[in-house]
């Protein structure tokens, strides 16, 4: 009896004195780091900025009086290094298992960013589920600096606001190292944009607002953007869009029509010949008219087929013309054609895959698109139009 | 002469060593036929006893009655109506040798007699509420049974309210809480055993089983463990339970108690095995499962739906006031990773002017709570509701704006103790009580890990723990499929064909399968 409990006392210490690294620390001892900015200084050092929460300031028991964050700023060689050198400004321990958003300079993001990466995998406390933004012209401490009225803190408000508008694709590190390390695509990043929200140049009223993508290469640095209407495009492409408006005006009419799309399919089509590729694009999608400020009568088949083949041919023009940008100005497949290659052609993909991008650059593309538009609405025509104004 | 020495000699000794020397020297100690000699004899047995009542009723010149009996037991009145009266009228007639015969005849009629010539048992026959009589030259005393002492109504019991049940509970009186059981099971094959415990209290015990229904080996446990108990006094089952439990270091308790006749009648018919104490309201009953400290008498009245209902809920809660003041105090120091990030920025705003570390502050805040339980249990009525305000005052309100407490663990130590009070069982819930202190500790040394080793070390426990040889946690470990009706969900009565597993005995049969439809 006597040993069976010495030997339990042995086991007991045992579980409690192995137990690796102990790291009881109270709440407010730490410092809540929400969003976090990198950037780069002239001499190369990485400029770490984070906003922290000052949970005096927000609440209930807060005076109302102050943003109920800070912002703070240091230098170092790696993100460690830039940790601990904020440590030396914070009176808490830096805590940044709750970064809501990363946020990165232009010029660190032209410079590339490989050497930032490995510790998000690698650091048990930071996220790898960490949402991810490019500045675009700006430094990401300014961008942690901005004050936004509708949320506590900036940072959630920029995850929120990507949240409600990219549908399905999200963007996180773990997303971005999926991207980086695939071969046939490369991976692209939304961008924060600083805006003044009213004409007059004040700080107060300057806000920011979700823009495009940042396109990087695959050696990870950023080649250029896409616009938000082209980045739109992009998720058509690769098959992530969800829903989305498109608006288009008719030819030969007055007004335009606004549809609801939806059902987004598209199907990229390699075909080699003669050692050169070319690719055949289909890209589909239903709608519902949901705007029609022409006078055309939706309920006549006729006038829905002239409202398809206008947004077929809209979207087609516009689809090349975004296409051409990534493949001439950028040379950078962000779009997963690579990726149809592998899948079609092994073999081959293994001789191209070196110098992909300038056979990517060089593809032939076409595109065809086809949208079907199933409901009209509640009325024909627009209701405060004369029965005479109506195009049968 | 011999026996009178012996007694001066023994004058000296408390009534106590007395009454245990002549159960232990002179167990077959005769009663005398010289009345005088024998009324000596027990005066000096119960001398300084005043509620002893001796009664010399001389019938005629040769012939005396003695009639000894405590006062306040005994209901004398038939005594006087049924023997002194005839007696009295017809006292010239009578024969001294047809005289007891006549006695007993007579009290024959309202009460049961037994008649000893044992000193020993016709003590211990005055002390359990008969009425001796003794004749003039006889060597055989009667004793009437006529216990006639105040009881106690039967009122609903306050420890264990239903809205839908009976409302009658047991008294203090072990006959008419027997009574209350036999109304309800009139079978034959119900069986009360009775037993004297305390060598000073000689309470009386009883246990009850139904014959085939309950398991041999239970009550055959109980009562070599109730006959092995030695001890002066019983003064409530509480003494007994400690006596037959089988793990008495356990937090949990083994044996169940009860007010409720109901309770009763539904574990005897599940092949239980209750335990009656003389004197007290409270039953035991053997053997109890985890499970059924989580079930209360309405679970069976109410339909089976809203029961399994709320069986889930009193499962969550009960968890819920083990568990989250040791939660919140490991996720909020050890892992702030696991909170969403507003409640956790809502958690630190809350704690910034809180001077104490979270461990300190939950511990402060549960000590607390438990004070004010306790202080509100023992006060009297009228002051008890000032402890309620002063407690939710002072902690609830004062303590925060004070910025000494946290309003998040004012949340977390009410909503602990809301939860504690709907475990059914009381004594149940207080295993809980004290379990929360030590997980509290291994939650603040070691975060999530120490509450999980808790848990580890307290499931082990459960395991390994037996009451009356049917494993705590039956039937969930050992698993047994079939009789989970009772369990996590409350089947439907009809559906409910068997007993429980490992607690009934060869019968096992309840309800006949598939007759409920017939018709």
């Amino acid at each position: 009896m006597i040993k069976r409990l010495k030997i339990c006392l042995i086991l007991l210490v045992c579980m409690f004195l192995t137990t690796g690294c102990w790291d009881e620390r109270e709440i407010n001892d730490r410092a809540i780091i929400l969003g976090w900015g990198f950037d780069q200084n002239e001499e190369g050092d990485y400029i770490g900025s984070a906003q922290i929460v000052v949970p005096g300031e927000v609440g209930e028991r807060s005076s109302g009086q102050g943003k109920g964050y800070i912002v703070e700023t240091a230098t170092g060689k790696s993100l460690l290094d830039v940790t601990q050198n904020l440590q030396r400004k914070l009176s808490r321990e830096v805590f940044l298992s709750h970064q809501k958003v990363i946020v990165i300079g232009e010029r660190l993001a032209r410079n590339g960013i490989s050497n930032i990466l490995d510790v998000y995998s690698r650091e048990p406390e930071l996220p790898i589920r960490t949402n991810f933004f490019v500045l675009k012209n700006g430094e990401a401490f300014d961008f942690l600096e901005v004050p936004y009225k509708m949320e506590d803190m900036p940072s959630t408000a920029a995850l929120k606001m990507f949240q409600s508008t990219a549908g399905p694709e999200s963007t996180t590190f773990k997303d971005f190292l999926e991207g980086a390390s695939s071969e046939g695509i490369s991976p692209t990043v939304p961008i924060l944009e600083i805006i003044n929200s009213k004409k007059e140049k004040e700080k107060d009223t300057e806000t920011f607002r979700l823009g495009g993508r940042a396109i990087f290469n695959q050696d990870l640095e950023l080649v250029g953007f896409l616009s938000y209407r082209e980045s739109v495009d992009r998720l058509w492409i690769i098959n992530k869009l969800n829903t989305h408006k498109l608006t288009t005006n008719l030819l030969g009419e007055e007004g335009n029509v606004g549809i609801m799309g939806m059902n987004f399919k598209s199907k990229i089509q390699p075909i080699i010949q003669n050692d050169q590729v070319e690719f055949h694009i289909t890209l589909s999608g239903t709608g519902v008219v949901r705007e029609n400020n022409t006078a055309l009568d939706l309920k006549q088949p006729k006038n829905l087929q002239i409202i398809e083949r206008t947004f077929n041919k809209n979207l087609q023009d516009h689809m090349i013309s975004t296409i051409t940008k990534v493949q001439k100005e950028y040379k950078t497949d962000i779009l997963g054609f690579g990726q149809s290659i592998h899948k079609k052609y092994p073999r081959k993909w293994k001789i191209w895959k070196k110098d992909w991008s300038k056979k990517f650059s060089d593809a032939d593309i076409t595109v065809k698109v086809d949208i079907n538009i199933e409901r009209t609405g509640v009325t024909g025509s627009p209701l405060h139009l004369k029965e005479s104004e109506i195009q049968k | 002469m011999k026996l009178l020495l012996n007694l001066r000699k023994r004058k000296k000794f408390k009534l106590s060593e007395m009454l245990d020397s002549f159960s232990n020297e002179e167990p077959d100690k005769l009663i005398s036929s010289d009345l005088s000699a024998n009324e000596r004899f027990l005066r000096d047995i119960f001398h300084q006893c005043s509620d002893v009542v001796f009664r010399v009723v001389p019938i005629n010149d040769k012939t005396r009655l003695l009639f000894v009996y405590i006062d306040g037991l005994c209901d004398t009145k038939p005594l006087d109506e049924m023997v002194l009266c005839p007696v009295r009228a017809s006292e010239k007639k009578c024969e001294v040798f047809i005289f007891e015969e006549f006695v007993a005849n007579q009290l024959r009629a309202v009460a049961q007699i037994k008649s000893t010539k044992n000193v020993n048992e016709l003590i211990n026959g005055i002390l359990t509420a008969n009425v001796a009589v003794l004749v003039e030259g006889e060597t055989t005393a009667l004793l009437a049974d006529l216990k006639g002492f105040e009881k106690r109504s039967i009122e609903e019991p306050s420890s264990e309210t239903v809205i839908r049940g009976p409302r009658d509970g047991f008294t203090e009186t072990l006959r008419v809480n027997t009574s209350l059981i036999r109304r309800r099971i009139r079978s034959s094959r119900l069986k009360i055993e009775s037993f004297t415990i305390g060598k000073l209290s000689k309470t009386d015990v009883a246990i009850i089983y139904i014959e085939n229904i309950a398991s041999d080996s239970v009550i055959e446990k109980v009562r070599k463990r109730l006959e092995s108990i030695e001890i002066d006094g019983v003064i409530e089952t509480g003494f007994i339970e400690e006596f037959v439990e089988d793990f008495p270091f356990s937090p949990f308790p083994q044996v169940q108690n009860t007010e409720r006749p109901d309770i009763v009648c539904g574990s005897l018919l599940e092949g239980k095995v209750s335990i009656l104490v003389d004197n007290t309201p409270f039953v035991l009953i053997v053997p109890m499962t985890f499970w059924s400290g989580l079930q209360a008498a309405e679970d069976y009245y109410e339909r089976f739906i809203y029961v399994t209902f709320i069986r889930w809920i009193r499962y969550t809660l009960f968890n819920i006031s083990l568990l989250l003041p040791s939660i919140y105090v490991a996720v909020t120091t050890f892992h702030p990773q696991l909170i969403p990030t507003n409640l956790l920025i809502s958690i630190a705003s809350a704690r910034e002017d809180v001077p104490f570390p979270v461990l300190f502050e939950a511990f402060m805040m549960e000590l607390m709570f438990e004070a004010l339980r306790e202080a509100g249990i023992r006060l009297p009525k009228s002051i008890g509701s000032a402890v309620s305000i002063v407690g939710a005052l002072v902690i609830g309100e004062a303590a925060v704006q004070a910025g000494i407490i946290s309003a998040p663990m004012v949340i977390v130590v009410a909503a602990t103790g809301i939860a504690s009070f709907a475990i059914p069982r009381y004594n149940f819930g207080t295993a809980y009580r004290i379990l929360r202190f030590p997980i509290l500790i291994l939650a603040g040394l070691f975060g999530l890990y120490g509450v999980i080793l808790g848990m580890i070390a307290i499931l082990i426990h459960l395991v390994h723990l037996q009451s009356f040889g049917v494993p705590y946690l039956s039937p969930i470990a050992p698993q047994n499929p079939k009789y989970l009706k009772d369990v996590l969900v409350r089947a439907p009565r009809w559906s409910m064909h068997r007993r429980p597993i490992r607690v009934a005995g060869q019968d096992k049969t309840r309800i006949p399968k598939g007759r409920w439809r017939k018709n």
